[in-house]
């Protein structure tokens, strides 16, 4: 019993411990490029401008969060929630948004080229706001 | 057993089973995070590791105001702390980059910042004195506009607007003198492809680029559709593509990871495991140039400093692994108290130092009735060379197979198939796309080796005729015949004759089919698609009138290798 409590705790750090290290490197630089922030409760947050480029952003709670000129590009957010997140003038090329919530989100100017929206079709086959080219 | 005795006793076993010998020098290099700032972890890692860094990965974008830091600072303690800056060079400047950076690079809509910042490179290559061309000169290896094949970078939208920009910025760095013993071209790519176009797509050509590299991680068990991935497995088919793409170009992993999130009981043992294979086969495959990805980030990628580790070091979590597979590597000669740290063979990875069919004797053209080999040397350098065999056909064959003797180990062999008869002897064997030779007809297929080209021999030439086949019977004689062939299928005709003065009944015969596969025929009754088919007459032609012949036939997908017996 012991070594199987023992084998389980050593695999929880593994996976747990660089995503609190992604956290920690967000909030003291205010950047994360390829970060894992996957399932983080993040609501509220003043993100504007931050490079979020690349990063693991699945099931992140991103409610009312200001991504206002943030650079999302090639970041999954797939089941993230990002209801009355500010995302005008966003970057989000190439970005995953499958079944992301987005209801009452500003994508006002924000780039979509290349990003799969929230109903999994490519942004310029969606009725995606925001720029697809 | 406990989980610390069986990683020690894992540990021992895999360095065992690293190669004893030294296979070819390699430029050790790591990403530690913090972009040239604050190199205290890479001293530590160092230290740590018993082996200095040749090279340290550094990322830039194309902000001007990014110009300034990079060249005075960070490139600076790089260089100052004993390694060769590896600057990926990302042409992005946040949200305000146009989507089409590429074409307007290209068209030259940002020449004001290029020149400056190539007039900033060539000062800081220039060295402490400032003039260039002079022994104190610095190096860079410029990784310019990375994992262009992948759908998260603006810049790979569209190959063509990709090459011209390369080849501009290319040309702009060419024009202000800076010459490849200071500066070295990379292009990277992703292991593999995520845009709508593959990476040799976006190629910019051998006078624009010095050395191929790739970016590869196992993101073990963490991702819908990954799963645990060996090293192997990560790099394997992007290494054959670029090596198809330029034989005699220099490889490099620039960015390699590999995460803990395996399914075994062990986390740390298997990647650990990941860690020996991979150095096993960066060694096998001769990779000039390996950047491990030192930051935990998407996953915990790092060896040094990450958030776990099976050893510590100072404060730094660490992979024991690492530590004993960098021990086993062959030395770069990295010279810190050298102005310019490393050979020019060295940086260059020396891809062309003796190059020139002229200096070489070839190894005799070998023949036999049906065709012909001969070797052309592509490149060599100290230690190996690259080749390409031309084998042409003087008739009909639709197999063929080339053995070579080699005097050194094999490092690869591209365009067609091959097996290792022996640790001396390889047999390159016909694929699909180049078994069928019709007379006049060439092929070729390029290898590296280790060693000379002067002691290769081609040691053996074996095809197949493109003839038809005869069977004789008593009473019977059959001809079977190609009527017609093509790359990826063929249509078989056989023609019974009954020889006798009598009528003769036909019982059927039977075909062995090679790796194809009927999907047409005609007068007869096939048993079978594929392999070993007994044919069997049908109602009206089983019985052969004296002096006739009847013909039965069929086509196929697959290659045209056919046997017939008529009982």
């Amino acid at each position: 019993m012991k070594k199987i409590l023992s084998m389980t705790l050593l695999i929880f750090f593994s996976t747990a411990a660089y995503a609190d290290q992604s956290e920690h490197e967000l909030n003291t630089t205010g950047s994360c490029p390829r970060c894992s922030l996957s399932e983080k409760k993040m609501e509220n947050a003043n993100l504007s401008g931050a490079d979020l480029s690349r990063s693991m952003l699945r099931k992140v709670n991103l409610r009312g969060a200001d991504l206002s000129r943030a650079n999302l590009s090639g970041s999954d957010l797939s089941g993230a929630n990002l209801t009355r997140a500010n995302l005008s003038h966003a970057d989000l090329f190439g970005a995953n948004l499958t079944k992301a919530r987005i209801k009452g989100a500003n994508f006002t100017g924000a780039r979509l080229a290349g990003a799969i929206w929230t109903d999994g079709l490519p942004c310029s086959l969606s009725a995606a706001p925001g720029v697809c080219r | 057993m406990n989980l610390t005795s069986f990683r020690t006793l894992f540990l021992t076993a895999a360095l065992l089973i690293l190669p004893a010998h030294a296979s070819a020098k390699i430029l050790l290099g790591s990403y530690y995070g913090d972009e040239g700032w604050n190199m205290t972890q890479v001293d530590h890692q160092e230290a740590w590791q018993g082996k200095p860094d040749a090279v340290v990965h550094l990322f830039t974008d194309w902000d001007p105001l990014h110009t300034g830091n990079l060249f005075d600072q960070q490139a600076l303690a790089v260089w100052n702390h004993g390694s060769v800056p590896m600057i990926s060079w990302m042409p992005y400047f946040g949200v305000t980059t146009p989507i089409d950076i590429s074409a307007r690079i290209a068209a030259g809509e940002y020449d004001l910042y290029l020149n400056d910042w190539v007039t900033r490179m060539l000062t800081f290559l220039a060295g402490p004195d400032g003039v260039y061309s002079t022994a104190d000169d610095r190096r860079v290896y410029l990784r310019f506009a990375h994992e262009m094949n992948s759908n998260w970078y603006m810049w790979g939208i569209d190959p063509s607007a990709y090459i011209a920009m390369w080849q501009h910025v290319h040309d702009i760095f060419a024009a202000k003198g800076i010459d490849a013993t200071r500066l070295q071209w990379v292009w990277s790519v992703n292991n593999t492809d995520h845009s709508f176009y593959p990476a040799e797509q976006y190629y910019p050509g051998d006078s624009y680029v010095d050395w191929l590299a790739m970016d590869g991680y196992n993101w073990g068990i963490s991702q819908p559709s990954s799963g645990w991935q060996s090293p192997t497995t990560v790099f394997d088919g992007m290494l054959t593509r670029l090596h198809a793409l330029s034989p005699s170009k220099p490889v490099a992993i620039s960015e390699v990871g590999s995460s803990s999130d395996s399914a075994g009981i062990d986390p740390y043992a298997d990647k650990s495991q990941w860690v020996f294979d991979l150095f096993q086969y960066t060694q096998n495959k001769n990779i000039g140039m390996v950047v491990w990805f030192n930051r935990d980030k998407e996953m915990d990628w790092a060896t040094f400093g990450g958030q776990a580790g099976d050893e510590s070091y100072l404060a730094y979590n660490a992979y024991a692994s690492y530590r004993l597979a960098v021990a086993t590597l062959p030395d770069v000669l990295l010279d810190r108290n050298s102005a310019r740290l490393i050979s020019d063979a060295d940086f260059l990875s020396d891809p062309t130092a003796g190059t020139g069919t002229g200096a070489f004797t070839l190894p005799p053209m070998a023949t036999n009735p049906y065709a012909s080999v001969t070797l052309e040397l592509l490149s060599s350098w100290t230690g190996g060379y690259c080749a390409r065999a031309h084998m042409a056909s003087t008739q009909d064959i639709n197999d063929w197979t080339v053995d070579l003797y080699l005097s050194e180990p094999l490092i690869g062999l591209w365009g067609t198939g091959y097996q290792m008869l022996n640790s001396h002897e390889l047999r390159a064997t016909a694929v699909n796309n180049n078994y069928l030779l019709h007379a006049g007809e060439a092929t070729s297929f390029d290898y590296c080796a280790h060693g000379t080209l002067q002691t290769s021999v081609i040691s053996g030439i074996h095809t197949t005729p493109f003839t038809s086949l005869q069977v004789d019977t008593p009473s019977l004689y059959a001809q079977g015949n190609f009527i017609a062939s093509w790359i990826g299928g063929y249509c078989f005709e056989v023609i019974i004759h009954n020889k006798t003065a009598q009528n003769q009944p036909w019982l059927g015969m039977l075909l062995s089919l090679k790796d194809s596969t009927i999907n047409t025929s005609w007068n007869a009754t096939y048993a079978a698609a594929s392999g070993d088919i007994v044919v069997s007459p049908l109602s009206w032609n089983a019985m052969i009138s004296a002096m006739s012949s009847i013909n039965v036939g069929f086509c196929a997908d697959g290659r045209n290798h056919v046997d017939m017996i008529l009982p």
